[in-house]
């Protein structure tokens, strides 16, 4: 099996938190990472948000260390937040203001140099395509043109480290599609942590995946590993309409359909689910769903790239 | 085959069932309001903080015999021995000021659902808006019930802790509370809704509004409450008949009435004539006592006290056709400032110009764009009277239109601590190097340079002839900008400074000199001076704060 190699940017060291004295949400046990698109995957609730907010400092985790480039962020998150770009899963903006104002106002607060602000500024914005609407005021501004004014400054300081959760929620197919893109051109040389419960969003982009379940790290390797390791467990069956609440309640089903009167079911599992099952090529969908299906039955072997 | 029921006994008629049955569920969704409303709000530090200073301020308002200051007398220094009918009516006196902190508390609950858009839970389902707002309103009620409560609370530990009158009588205790302050409570619960479903008062605006309508009720109560010359003649039990059931909100006739009649014989006639003071503060000689075992009350006083909460109730079902409406005008913004369009204030931008070539200049621009350009026509117009009475008006005039200039600004001082939170912008903000110092910094220049410039007309004025006026004038000034800011930063919430700014506005328009930049003297410049003090020691403690696990 496949593991990452990458050189160690972001080392994730035994990290636990927990709200409050309520139980540990997030215990990512060890994770190193390196310059190029990472996935970080999971159901909600899975402690990815957590782990987002950990690593742009916005919570500092109970135990264990989070080491960026070799410093311990919770001791000198300044040293990251000089490198971090960061867009928030929800997050608001000055309506008073135009793009070009806010964002001037945001490099401003990143202590960004005056003279090459203005620049970096019709950068950033010539990057998510806002150059046009650029001194509108944001009042008038759609959900979608917000949400690229907050991928534009998370690009303002030209960060080593960009952390997006959730950052294609709200945006339409091109521009979600116009967003992969922006993500491939940046990845080059940083790293960009791209959370999302959205498979095909990081099937298109991402080198590397993490998959959290229920706050701990089940995987830990390339997109094609995870679909190696479910190689084998799937299977497309043929039921009747009939069987089909039966099916769905004894095997692990990633997908189903209706086909003329039958509906064709993509199973996952070891063996085939039954008579007429033929096997097929797993995508990255279903070897996720199988890996989430096998995390949480302990009985059931993982995949070799799991941390 | 049929058979006939004894009337009594026959099922009642399906429209009656259904509408009892409708009433019924209409009764079970007010009551899971009420609930996951007070829920809410008392899991919230603010609430427990406030119900501290009530009980500290109830402990305060019954002082030993030996105090040198009285809360509420008769004459200059009579009051009644601390039995349980005393201090209840002491505490009932306070209702005027318990409606005033209720509904800063209390209000927002509304506004809090259309925010957080919980709305579009509930005005999808088959709740009904009367249901709706009386849970509302119930719950507002029971807030403000809660913290009289722990008044009386407060004020049976008193008569036990003072020991004038060890005898506890929970009715008398209770009674003046019930019938004075729960009237004059619900009145402000009503405002509370009223206040969050109209949209122009939902923020500053209606904060200072309801002070305006709070003050002109202080004074109809005041105007209301004066001696009756037959009191010394009165025996009470005939007189009780005679007793008007009319009342002015906070029952300050009714309980002057009561304590003239009920206590003429106990002290002199020129004392009665004098009337009685809530709030009196030092006295003069030591204290005289009288006994006040029971509050003899008229039943028709009861019921009269009751239309007030019967006035209120009205009131908020009054509001029940808006709601639908109030909703929809608040899903409209994406922000709390509203959909009105940003003006483009180039002027302002030139004028800034000169500030953007360093980041701090850059961010301190941005701040005053973020205060200006939404403020409407009336606002911008506003100035033009204040700076000429500034500028041309004789001194007194000149000290209230600096105290107008900084009115207008109200907002700005206490709400600018509060804008990354209102706006969604935290964590855009905070995942910035040193970017909670940055900003603070750009902020408190800010808001100390608009609070200047408000009143620079009326310091040109006296710079040249009383240049210590300007002076102290400037110094309030950066007094009351980094209040504001520290006040939001400490609070989380914009009204406790406002609340206080209203307060000592209007002391200072009654003559009181904390905000007059007339006052001669260092008194106040130096109260100042030490409250700039204070506010930046609670400015850098809040950098070093860390709730959220920033740094």
């Amino acid at each position: 099996m496949t593991k990452t190699c990458l050189p160690a940017w972001l080392v994730l060291d035994d990290v636990s938190f927990a709200y409050g004295r309520g139980p540990a949400v997030n215990r990512s046990r060890n994770l190193t990472l390196g310059p190029g698109i990472v996935g970080l995957l999971g159901p909600n609730g899975a402690g990815k948000s957590t782990l987002m907010r950990m690593l742009a400092t916005l919570a500092r985790p109970c135990s264990g260390r989070i080491l960026w480039r070799g410093t311990d962020i919770a001791r000198a998150p300044d040293v990251l937040r000089a490198t971090l770009g960061y867009l928030p899963q929800d997050f608001g903006v000055y309506p008073a203001l135009s793009a070009r104002e806010f964002l001037t106002f945001l490099a401003a607060v990143k202590g960004l140099a005056g003279a090459a602000t203005a620049e970096r500024v019709d950068e950033c914005l010539a990057q998510v395509g806002l150059v046009e609407v650029a001194d509108r005021a944001l009042a008038g501004y759609s959900g979608g043109m917000r949400q690229r004014v907050g991928i534009a400054q998370a690009l303002l300081n030209d960060p080593q480290l960009l952390v997006v959760d959730e950052p294609t929620v709200g945006l339409d197919p091109a521009e979600r599609v116009r967003f992969r893109h922006l993500l491939t051109e940046l990845a080059g040389e940083r790293l960009v942590l791209l959370s999302t419960h959205i498979v095909s969003d990081v099937e298109a982009s991402a080198a590397a995946l993490v998959i959290l379940q229920a706050g701990r790290i089940v995987f830990n390797g390339t997109p094609q590993a995870l679909i190696d390791a479910a190689r084998g467990r799937a299977w497309d069956w043929t039921i009747a309409p009939a069987q089909l609440a039966a099916a769905r309640k004894a095997f692990v089903v990633s997908q189903s359909m209706h086909r003329g009167a039958d509906v064709q079911l993509r199973v996952l599992g070891a063996r085939p689910p039954g008579a007429g099952a033929v096997p097929a090529e797993p995508s990255l969908e279903d070897a996720y769903t199988d890996l989430l299906a096998r995390a949480a039955a302990p009985s059931q072997p993982m995949p070799e790239a799991v941390a | 085959m049929s058979a006939t029921l004894p009337t009594g006994l026959a099922p009642a008629s399906p429209a009656p069932r259904a509408a009892a049955r409708g009433l019924a569920h209409a009764g079970r969704i007010a009551v899971a309001l009420l609930v996951a409303d007070l829920r809410q709000r008392t899991r919230s530090l603010r609430f427990w903080g406030v119900a501290l200073a009530i009980s500290i301020a109830a402990w305060w308002c019954l002082p030993p015999v030996n105090a040198s200051y009285m809360i509420v007398a008769i004459g200059d220094h009579h009051r009644g021995f601390y039995s349980s009918a005393w201090v209840g009516m002491v505490l009932a006196m306070m209702s005027l000021l318990w409606s005033l902190i209720g509904f800063y508390l209390v209000r927002g609950t509304v506004q809090r659902d259309f925010d957080t858009r919980v709305w579009q839970l509930l005005g999808t389902t088959s709740m009904r808006r009367s249901a709706y707002l009386l849970a509302k309103w119930a719950s507002h009620l029971a807030v403000m019930g809660g913290l009289v409560g722990a008044t009386l609370a407060v004020g049976l530990v008193a008569q036990w802790v003072r020991a004038e009158d060890r005898h506890v009588d929970l009715w008398e205790l209770v009674k003046p509370s019930l019938f004075i302050t729960l009237p004059t409570l619900s009145v402000s619960a009503a405002f509370a809704i009223w206040f969050d479903v109209i949209p122009l008062l939902r923020r500053t605006a209606g904060n200072i509004a309801f002070f305006v309508v709070w003050v002109t009720l202080l004074s109809t109560s005041a105007v209301g409450s004066g001696h009756d010359k037959q009191a010394h003649v009165a025996d009470a039990a005939p007189v009780l008949e005679q007793q008007p059931w009319r009342s002015d909100l906070a029952a300050m006739q009714t309980m002057q009435w009561s304590l003239e009649h009920q206590i003429a014989r106990q002290i002199p006639d020129r004392t009665l004539r004098d009337g009685f003071c809530v709030g009196c503060g030092s006295i003069t000689a030591p204290p005289a006592r009288f006994l006040w075992t029971t509050w003899e009350v008229a039943p028709a006083v009861l019921w009269g006290r009751m239309l007030w909460l019967a006035g209120a109730l009205a009131g908020v079902l009054l509001a029940v056709p808006l709601l639908d409406w109030a909703a929809a005008r608040a899903a409209v913004p994406a922000t709390s400032d509203g959909a009105r369009t940003p003006r483009p204030l180039r002027w302002l931008q030139a004028v800034l110009r000169p500030l953007q070539g360093t980041s701090r200049g850059v961010l301190v621009a941005a701040e005053v764009f973020l205060v200006l350009r939404m403020r409407p026509l009336w606002w911008w117009a506003a100035w033009l009277p204040l700076w000429g009475v500034q500028l041309f008006g004789p001194r007194h005039a000149v000290a209230l239109a600096m105290l107008g200039g900084w009115m207008l600004l109200i907002d700005a001082f206490s709400r600018t601590g509060l804008r990354d939170h209102e706006h969604r912008t935290v964590e855009l903000v905070a995942t910035a190097p040193r970017a909670q110092r940055r900003l603070l910094a750009a902020r408190a220049t800010m808001l100390v340079g608009l609070a200047w410039v408000a009143i620079a007309p009326g310091m040109l004025h006296e710079a040249f002839a009383h240049p210590a006026l300007a002076a102290s004038a400037c110094v309030m000034a950066a007094s009351l900008a980094l209040w504001g800011l520290a006040a939001a930063t400490l609070t989380r919430s914009s009204r406790p400074f406002e609340l206080v700014f209203l307060i000592v506005a209007y002391a200072t328009s009654q003559g009181l000199p904390w905000l007059d930049a007339s006052a001669r003297g260092h008194a106040v410049t130096l109260a100042h001076l030490a409250g700039i003090a204070l506010a930046a020691v609670i400015l850098a403690a809040s950098l070093r704060a860390d709730p959220r696990g920033m740094r």
